[in-house]
């Protein structure tokens, strides 16, 4: 195994931590309209057990990585999004999924946020230290005899004969079978990745360990918390109490010092609570989006594949689309295994979409900011 | 040959936070001279660490995880 630097440096350290069992946008029938009935059942097992699979390979390995089970919430606000939650919902219970519906009055206590109408809970989503998991991994990894080489950067491979090298700048790997899990960078490893993800740039904050007080309302289960709006609110506590939070980067705040600033007049706005709060760490990332939206394990030929980045909700799926892949390629009988084999998305014209993502949600949060600017001047005047 | 091109100079580095929370890192190798694997995975993230961790897990077969050093 060959990281350009070390375990858990990119997507994977710089994400939220947030595991969750549903994907970001699609529903169930979507996904089987889709990919029809044997693919489709695929890919929703594939999400519907990944919080469960990853929190229990977290127990069995005893990975150090302060894993939180307790439930993940998918809110709304009240509106036409209430009723597309509940059919949802149902949706997932149809195809035998523990997946629940949760009105205003739960929601309301659940969040402590007096915000939403109703909500999707997942009750085997939470959150882990997402670098701890990766850390742990690699250590387990080495234990089991892997052999993991670290800030040894992949800079070119080739099929030499009925092999593959791989070059790094001061060896060379030979292998018969390669999988590209680069993340985002996978674009950068195989032309036929390069213009498969569109990137949405991400700033995540973390506060000062919050009071007793404010935890004993905010999310009192210390469940993990994202909606379903467009201009998407985050939130959940790691360990020792800090709220981690998030905001797409947006035009006007695309400093560190505005996105500080952002992120503490939103909290505000979210709850009287968090009126003071103070942020004290804050670091930004690139999540890779498909068009697909979905995970992606992609046959390049000759014993090459790719794990594609898909959302920027990979963590508790990638885990459990990594098992699948590890028996797929040890069976390496496309018969024998129940993986799907896909192509990967082709986003086109590249240069103009890969902006698509940051200006889309930018837009949308422009337009809330301007309804809700009105709506407190109509209500003071 | 498929020749890596670096994507995304500008990206920051890893959660301050989740590095002062997380066990540290164990020390490991970096690729020197000639090797061979049977598999490569190319990515420590959740995606290539998955897939390594249940490789190695499949009982016998990890043998062949186990890299040959050929120098
Ligand atoms: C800010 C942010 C917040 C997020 N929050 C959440 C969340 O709360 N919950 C959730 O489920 N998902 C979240 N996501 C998405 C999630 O992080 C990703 O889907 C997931 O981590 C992707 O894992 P990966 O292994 O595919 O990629 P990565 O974690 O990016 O791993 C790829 C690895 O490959 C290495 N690499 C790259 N190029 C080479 C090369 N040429 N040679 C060798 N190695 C190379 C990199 O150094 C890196 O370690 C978030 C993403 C971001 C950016």
């Amino acid at each position: 195994m060959l990281e350009a630097e070390e375990p858990g440096i990119n997507a994977t350290g710089k994400s939220g931590g947030v595991i969750a069992s549903l994907p970001a946008r699609v529903s169930p029938f979507e996904i089987i309209n889709k990919y029809g009935e044997d693919l489709g059942r695929q890919l929703l097992s594939l999400y519907g057990n990944s919080g469960k699979y990853t929190f229990s390979l977290i127990q069995e390995l005893g990975l150090d990585c302060s894993p939180q089970d307790s439930g993940f919430l998918a809110p709304a606000r009240p509106g036409k999004e209430l009723e597309s939650l509940k059919s949802k919902s149902a949706e997932w219970q149809s195809f035998g999924f523990d997946i629940q519906y949760l009105d205003k009055k739960s929601i309301t206590r659940l969040s402590g946020l007096d915000l939403y109408g109703g909500a999707i809970l997942d009750p085997n989503g939470g959150g882990v230290n997402p670098l701890a998991f990766a850390r742990e991994l690699a250590r387990v990894c080495a234990e089991k005899g892997v052999k993991l080489y670290t800030r040894s950067r992949v800079t070119g491979f080739s099929r030499v004969g009925e092999s593959w090298r791989l070059k790094t700048s001061d060896g060379q790997l030979k292998a018969k079978k390669v999988i590209l899990c680069a993340g985002g960078d996978n674009r950068g490893l195989h032309g036929d990745l390069e213009k498969s993800v569109m990137p949405l740039n991400v700033f995540q904050f973390s506060t000062e360990p919050l009071s007793e007080r404010i935890r004993e309302t905010l999310l009192p289960d210390d469940h993990s918390l994202t909606d379903v709006h467009t201009d998407i609110f985050t939130m959940r506590f790691d360990r020792d109490g800090r709220l981690i939070t998030a905001c797409p980067a947006f035009l006007s705040s695309n400093t560190k010092d505005r996105a500080i600033y952002a992120v503490t007049q939103r909290l505000k706005r979210i709850s009287p609570l968090l009126n003071s709060v103070r942020i004290e760490d804050i670091w930004q990332g690139t999540a890779w989006l498909g068009t697909s939206l979905l995970p992606k394990f992609c046959d390049h030929s000759e014993g090459l594949y790719s794990i594609q980045a898909c959302n920027g909700r990979g963590l508790a799926v990638n885990t459990l689309l990594g098992r699948e892949v590890a028996q797929f390629i040890q069976s390496s009988a496309y018969e024998n295994s129940s993986l799907l084999v896909s192509q990967p998305d082709f986003i086109h014209p590249y240069g103009l979409m890969r902006h698509a993502p940051n200006l889309f949600i930018s837009a949308v949060r422009c337009r809330n900011l301007v309804i809700e600017k009105l709506k407190t001047r109509i209500r003071g005047s | 040959m498929h020749v890596a091109k670096n994507m995304d100079p500008e990206d920051s580095g890893v959660s301050p936070l989740w590095k002062s929370t997380a066990p540290p890192l164990a020390t490991f190798d970096t690729l020197k001279g000639e090797q061979e694997a049977d598999i490569a995975i190319v990515g420590a993230g959740i995606a290539g660490l998955s897939v390594a961790t249940i490789s190695a897990s499949q009982g016998s077969k990890s043998a062949c995880w186990r890299l040959r050093n050929r120098e």
